[in-house]
């Protein structure tokens, strides 16, 4: 920079002045570029058109910001931040996951961190009432993720919601969960998740939930009629099969007092595994922990491995029954899709690839329902190219399964184990690890970070 | 208003809400104080906090300086690694190297990853640090997470206030149910037929494993996979999971065969029984 000032012989003062021009020009200078249309359940941006130049737009029902980051939207990112150019974002959160433990006079809830996408949750409040509907009292606890209510009432039942918030503004609220303090030995606990907990378990009616006193109950949501799989710590311990509504409880009895990371997923009527959702647990009484609001993301797959460019490629899952799906699909730019899923929780959407760019790209789902929202699905990754392949149908994990068995689970660990950091792999291991790990002939942490995603147990 | 004021009021409202920043997950080291007594025991933990990101995968060296502080015993029972591929322990002098996994990942502010029981033994001031760190998400491709670490900086005083180390409540739990696996494969001992075993502790953690095959004497001292003395189809091997208060939690698992083999040999044992019971009735009889 001194150089050009040197032979240009630009004063510093004049430089900056110029510079400034240039940023005024460039601003009010009207660049275009062209999007697909945005589309929301209340309105549609039709042929939307980025423009270099901020302002604001407003019809009746919304209004709508431009800025001035770059001429294509999408996320630019440092090692330190990311910054959303281009069209209104709307910053949004998946749902804390919420579990309650009742003992005398107290409740102590924790719950999942919400995870903002086009924002960082930055505090959260917890609500508590002696009625489902409110009104709640409200208390601010910060960034944290468990609270513990005292001075209750013995036998009264309290109900408890959590709110996330980013510099203010809601993002996500939890389900409203409930708990009755008892006295030692009264058997504290209990309750149900206000508007949850109906169907699941064997399909049908609202499941009883046993009786013994020690436990991790686990009420959620997946897709209608699919099984559901619960792990702690890695290790596969339960089963059970959730309602026609999507909704399933799972519990896992006589737990140790401890520390426990328990996980929940779903495979779909394709035999298709939803991302695990992961839960903290600790046990440090008999009281029962009852964990609320899981809500299990959206599976995903599609019609082609690799599309001929400007074809149509095909997306489709299970979710939710009757919710709206929004499938992203990362490219340079980013490309949201929304289409609702029918009465057994099915999705399918068809898109041009036209917008696309050659190369690899990656698909993702979430849905929303009744003001809740799951966080992402697996990545489905296909190729924009000039020919055209089929995706065969896959129902065992796509990684790995090094023995393949259609689960990853401790003999995959263990096969990974054996070879990890060893110098060189023998040639049929070195198959195996290009198959089924990153491929770069060796055994180390990447690859096992790649199997921790693929786990089934 | 004028339109650029009203540009730079929309660009502060961009820039504050709708930047996202993209933190990086911290590895604390955390102690109840800074200041110990000379001769006193101390509680280092490790915790992690992953910024709402979901990790699956960490590993690091935590070094510290043996002439000044003494580790006494790794503790990974409130641990939320779920399988460890390096466990830590006190092998080396001046590190403890740890490497290990959470299938499905874990978004947290604060969870446990180890803690370390130090014997102040010299005064001086010393720094414990972590190194080597690396951190994965679990996002399918092991796209490599930031990370970050301060140094603790402690002084070892004869003048600091005397602390009186907790130590654990006394364990008396057995380590977690968990099963055996039987399996061979190309990939692994040649082909060769071995068991996979893992289980937790979460009162004192796990101390070792034992493996015992039926119609060998001794269990030995094994680590999994632990490649079999017995390679035929019958097989029966129980695993005994000893944790570091004593308890131990059995594991067996008996193949098909061996079952077969048993009920048959019950069998005829059954039979030759009858037959001479049968004879003996008939040699009386006579």
């Amino acid at each position: 920079m001194k150089l050009i000032y040197t032979n240009l012989k630009i004063s510093k003062k004049k430089m900056f002045s110029h510079s400034i021009a240039f940023v005024l020009a460039s601003l009010f200078c009207i660049f275009t570029f062209v999007n697909a249309d945005f589309t929301s359940t209340s309105f549609q941006l039709e042929n939307p058109v980025n423009v270099i130049q901020g302002g604001e737009a407003s019809s009746s029902s919304y209004k709508y910001y431009s800025n001035t980051g770059q001429i294509t939207n999408g996320q630019s990112t440092s090692t330190s931040f990311g910054q959303n150019a281009g069209f209104f974002y709307f910053p949004s959160a998946s749902t804390p996951v919420v579990s309650a433990t009742a003992s005398s006079g107290q409740i102590i809830i924790t719950w999942t961190p919400a995870v903002g996408v086009f924002a960082n949750i930055t505090s959260y409040n917890v609500g508590i009432s002696t009625s489902n509907v409110g009104p709640f009292t409200y208390t601010n606890v910060g960034n944290t993720s468990s609270h513990a209510f005292i001075g209750l009432t013995n036998g009264v039942t309290y109900y408890l919601k959590v709110i996330s918030y980013a510099s203010g503004v809601v993002l996500s609220e939890s389900v409203v969960v409930s708990g009755t303090p008892a006295a030692s030995g009264g058997g504290g606990g209990g309750g149900g998740g206000g508007g949850g907990g109906g169907g699941g378990g064997g399909g049908g009616g609202a499941p009883e939930v046993p009786n013994s006193n020690r436990k991790i109950v686990f009420f959620g949501r997946a897709y209608p009629n699919s099984s559901i799989s619960l792990l702690k710590d890695g290790v596969l311990v339960a089963n059970a099969i959730s309602g026609s509504d999507a909704s399933f409880i799972v519990q896992f009895n006589n737990p140790n007092i401890g520390s426990y990371v328990f996980s929940v997923y779903a495979t779909d009527k394709n035999g298709i595994h939803s991302a695990i959702q992961s839960f903290p647990i600790t046990v440090v009484s008999d009281a029962p922990i009852n964990v609320w609001g899981i809500f299990l993301a959206p599976t995903i797959s599609g019609n082609k491995l690799k599309v001929r460019q400007g074809e149509d490629i095909t997306f489709f899952g299970q979710s939710v029954p009757e919710s709206e799906v929004t499938i992203v699909v990362h490219s340079k730019t980013e490309i949201f899709q929304k289409v609702t899923s029918d009465k057994y929780g099915v999705y399918l959407k068809t898109m041009d690839t036209l917008p696309l760019e050659l190369g690899s790209h990656s698909a993702r789902s979430k849905v929303a329902k009744e003001n809740e929202i799951s966080s992402y699905s697996n990545s489905y990754n296909f190729t924009v190219g000039t020919d055209e392949i089929l995706a065969p149908e896959q129902k065992c994990p796509g990684k790995g399964d090094l023995n393949r068995d259609c689960r990853v689970n401790l003999i995959d660990f263990s096969i990974a184990a054996f070879w990890y950091k060893k110098p060189s792999l023998n040639a049929q291991t070195t198959l195996l690890e290009k198959e089924k790990l990153n491929g770069d002939g060796r055994i180390n942490l990447v690859d096992f970070s790649i199997m921790a995603y693929y786990w089934t147990g | 208003m004028n339109k650029f004021y009203r540009i730079i009021i929309i660009a502060v409202f961009v820039f504050t809400f709708f930047t996202r920043s993209t933190f990086a997950s911290t590895l604390n080291l955390d102690t109840r104080s800074s200041v110990i007594k000379t001769g006193d025991s101390f509680v280092l933990k490790i915790n992690l906090d992953t910024e709402n990101k979901s990790v699956n995968t960490l590993e690091g060296d935590l070094i510290y300086d043996a002439s000044i502080i003494v580790p006494q015993k790794v503790l990974v029972n409130e641990s939320f690694v779920s399988f460890w591929i390096e466990e830590p322990s006190l092998d080396t002098k001046n590190k403890i190297h740890f490497s290990g996994m959470v299938p499905g990942g874990i978004i947290s502010n604060k969870s446990n990853v180890f803690s370390v029981v130090f014997d102040a033994v010299k005064q001086s001031k010393t720094s414990i640090s972590l190194s080597d760190t690396n951190l994965y998400l679990n996002d399918g491709e092991a796209s490599k997470d930031t990370v970050k670490s301060k140094n603790l900086n402690i002084e070892i005083s004869d003048n600091a206030q005397a602390f009186v180390y907790e130590k654990e409540v006394e364990d008396k739990t057995k380590p977690e149910i968990f099963q055996v696996q039987h399996t061979s494969n190309k990939y692994v001992f040649d082909n060769k037929k071995y068991v996979v075993f893992s289980t937790q502790d979460k009162g004192s953690g796990i101390a070792y494993y034992e493996v015992c095959e039926f119609g060998f004497k001794k269990c030995t001292k094994a680590k999994s996979p632990h490649l079999l003395t017995n390679q035929t189809i019958f097989y029966s091997i129980k695993v005994l999971a000893h944790d570091n208060s004593g308890n131990i939690q059995k594991s067996q698992i008996v193949s098909t065969a061996f079952m077969i083999l048993i009920s048959f040999l019950l069998f005829l044992f059954l039979v030759a029984i009858v037959y001479l019971c049968y004879r003996i009735y008939k040699k009386n009889k006579l």
